[in-house]
């Protein structure tokens, strides 16, 4: 027998005799009993912290804005793990707290965003697809730079598929719009990139 | 006219560039493109280029050295909220006021329930939690005095099970907090379920060194939305309090059964 260091009661210890599968308040947790609450959590965080920042660094596009809406994230899940019903959802889930936290930092930050449909009027060239558009991207500052001016809900769309790697099915769920309207967003926001990138390139160089 | 249908198949191409390999939409639109003059092929196979290479550019950022780690702890370092859920919390703290008012009434007719009144009921709320929600214990011992050892490392106070009869059996233990004061849990176990009991210094909450036991019954929702009941005491002896939680009214030691 073994005394474990100070209290850590949300973080289960080792073991829990007969328990807790048997108890009807405590069968639909995640996987059974507390050890796997923690388990879960645990790989929750290793699993998926990496894409996670990647899609809140490009979101709110501070690097230390994006831990802290990282960190709410996860606290949040931790809080509300046991309404995690399948585990193999959870990353689906977290990308869920993690695009709603999002949403109240760009509302917080009261950010004008520059409307995307400018882009359409921007003339032929500048928004043709071409290998200079995958050279450019090559500056990762400068897209952060052009993400930041992107509307939010061109930019929530473009990182949901592009980042966080759903299916236009998924993300019109996730987002609750119209699948076409995923690809719609998708292509103002590409289209908003490619044209900015050169216009930036033209201005800098 | 091939030039508007051109227009809208551009269109169709840059939008279908974003959906990944494999999609029936994109098969179809590149069936297509390899209709079409080269032109438009070379402008479907850049739209695939840059789509490859957008993805790679926003998902290229580096995380911060030691973020896996601090978001590890982060359940550690947050708030004790988060344990209870507050919409349990609510529920719960609604019925066990509303109970422990019921009984101020009925015995010295006080309209409000008291600060010690309060701070018990929200004492027993988030041990009732704990009880469904967090039973696991870090040291597994049947022997009472082995249990208090073991866990007097890791509380400021000595670890001193009460007396709870025979009828359930110590399964082991663990240090915990509630209202982020140290306590002492123990699990028990008996015929028709489980019991927790929590002890604390009464001191830590601003309780008074004496308490009379009382008993209430407390609701919490489980994850399925079913609510279940538990019964509770509360007391307070010489100083150190005792929150004990059982799924059933027959697990509660002779003592407390005719409260």
């Amino acid at each position: 027998m073994t005394a474990q260091p100070m209290p850590r009661p949300a973080h289960p210890g080792p073991s829990t005799p007969d328990e807790p599968g048997d108890r009807p308040g405590v069968s639909g947790r995640p996987a059974g009993g507390p050890e796997s609450r923690r388990a879960i959590y645990d790989r929750l965080v290793r699993d998926n912290a990496a894409t996670l920042f990647a899609f809140a660094r490009r979101m709110v596009g501070e690097h230390a804005a994006a831990e802290d809406v990282l960190q709410e994230t996860y606290v949040e899940a931790w809080r509300s793990l046991d309404s995690l019903r399948d585990p193999r959802s959870g990353r689906a889930w977290l990308f869920a707290i993690l695009r709603h936290r999002c949403a109240r930092w760009v509302r917080k930050a009261s950010r004008r965003p520059r409307a995307t449909g400018a882009v359409a009027d921007v003339a032929g060239s500048l928004t043709q697809p071409g290998p200079d558009v995958v050279h450019l991207l090559g500056d990762r500052e400068r897209l952060q730079r052009l993400l930041d001016e992107m509307d939010p809900r061109f930019r929530e769309a473009l990182l949901t598929v592009f980042v966080e790697g759903l299916t236009p099915d998924e993300a019109a769920k996730a987002l609750d719009i119209p699948r076409g309207t995923v690809l719609s967003r998708c292509h103002r926001a590409r289209t908003f990139l490619r044209a900015r990138l050169r216009v930036l390139d033209r201005e800098e160089t | 006219m091939d030039e508007t249908r051109h227009g809208d198949l551009r269109e169709r191409m840059a939008e279908a560039s974003s959906l990944p390999a494999g999609d029936p939409e994109r098969a179809a639109i590149e069936a297509r493109v390899l209709d079409q003059p080269g032109e438009l092929r070379d402008a479907w196979y850049a739209l695939l280029d840059e789509a490859a290479a957008t993805r790679e550019a926003l998902a290229d950022v580096r995380p911060p050295i030691g973020l896996v780690d601090r978001l590890l702890e982060a359940p550690d370092r947050a708030p004790r909220r988060g344990l209870l859920g507050w919409r349990r919390l609510a529920v719960a703290a609604a019925l066990l006021v509303a109970a422990v008012l019921g009984a101020a009434v009925l015995n010295s007719m006080v309209l409000a329930p008291s600060e010690t009144e309060t701070r018990l009921a929200r004492l027993t709320t988030a041990a009732t939690h704990e009880h469904v929600f967090d039973r696991h214990v870090s040291v597994e011992t049947g022997d009472v005095t082995a249990l208090d050892t073991a866990l007097g490392d890791g509380l400021p106070f000595a670890a001193s099970c009460p007396d709870l009869g025979d009828a359930i059996t110590l399964r082991g233990g663990r240090c915990c907090q509630l209202d982020g004061k140290p306590v002492a849990y123990s699990l028990w176990r008996g015929e028709s379920g489980h019991c927790s009991v929590f002890q604390f210094r009464a001191a830590d909450h601003g309780l008074p060194t004496d308490a009379a036991p009382t008993r209430s019954t407390v609701a919490i929702p489980d994850d399925h939305g079913r609510t279940r009941t538990h019964e509770v005491v509360v007391w307070i002896e010489d100083g150190r309090g005792f929150i004990l939680v059982a799924d059933d009214r027959r697990l509660l030691p002779a003592r407390f059964a005719n409260l």
